[in-house]
């Protein structure tokens, strides 16, 4: 487990990787609404894998229309992936998983 | 913050990935999204029996139309759904819904290619009503997975 990537193994943040992994892109109410994180709480994860190089924060409009998306950097698929061949390997699933 | 163990956080993983296909409720579109795409390319298409200035105009506002109206819709779910990461059972009305509308644009392509005595204004509007519809249709189906695989995942919708 200690060979795990840190930056993902944390719960909220493996949670927002999934998602983003599954997606193009996501808006962050949408990711609040799935997740039910508080908004600063879904900030500092983001921003965390922001700053690992791992998500791409964009933001769009101004004043009351404005919104934050989200997506993964080539960085972060690669990462993600690696992640999840571990966490298979693990358990003893071949698979190596998506 | 407690790690978790392998298995759960892979079933975790799936459900979250699902959750943002069929969770929420901005699952379906307006209801004047449909015929609005239908109307864009079918006009767009009926287009090719004006001079080339005119069709050309009108190709650029109906693209500039659809891409404008589509931006506002990804808006409104929150998401951009990837094809890849979409669960099955959802990919599937999608992939279907691709080939009926590729009849009719396929029927306008060989329109342009060969000498026909059709008038692109009666390809426009089959073209244009089979988008609308089977693009309406392809969305009640998809509602009505997302809450079949919502129930069965015990995701709120």
């Amino acid at each position: 487990v200690s060979d795990l990537d840190p930056v993902i193994h944390a719960p909220k943040r493996l949670r927002i990787m999934s998602i983003l992994n599954a997606t193009d892109s996501v808006e962050f109410a949408r990711l609040q609404e799935v997740l039910d994180l508080a908004a600063p709480d879904l900030s500092k994860q983001t921003r965390a894998l922001a700053d690992a190089g791992y998500v791409r924060i964009r933001k769009t409009g101004r004043g009351p229309g404005s919104a934050t998306w989200f997506e993964l950097t080539r960085q972060g698929r690669a990462a993600f992936r690696s992640y999840v061949t571990a966490l298979r390997a693990l358990i003893g699933d071949p698979t190596g998983g998506r | 913050m407690t790690q978790p163990n392998p298995e759960t956080a892979l079933s975790q993983m799936e459900r979250d990935r699902l959750a943002v296909y069929v969770a929420g409720d901005q699952l379906g579109t307006p209801w004047w999204y449909w015929p609005f795409i239908g109307l864009a390319v079918g006009v767009n298409i009926a287009g090719a029996d004006l001079p080339k200035a005119a069709a050309i105009a009108i190709s650029l506002t109906a693209a500039v139309a659809i891409g404008v109206v589509v931006g506002r819709i990804v808006a409104r779910s929150g998401f951009m759904p990837k094809l890849r990461g979409m669960p099955t059972p959802l990919r599937r009305p999608l992939i279907a819904y691709w080939i009926v509308c590729a009849v009719p644009i396929g029927a306008v392509a060989a329109a342009h290619l060969v000498e026909t005595t059709v008038p692109f204004a009666v390809l426009g509007a089959v073209s244009g009503l089979v988008i609308a519809l089977a693009g309406w249709l392809t969305e009640r189906r998809y509602i009505a997975i997302a809450k079949r695989l919502a129930d069965e995942a015990g995701l709120t919708t």
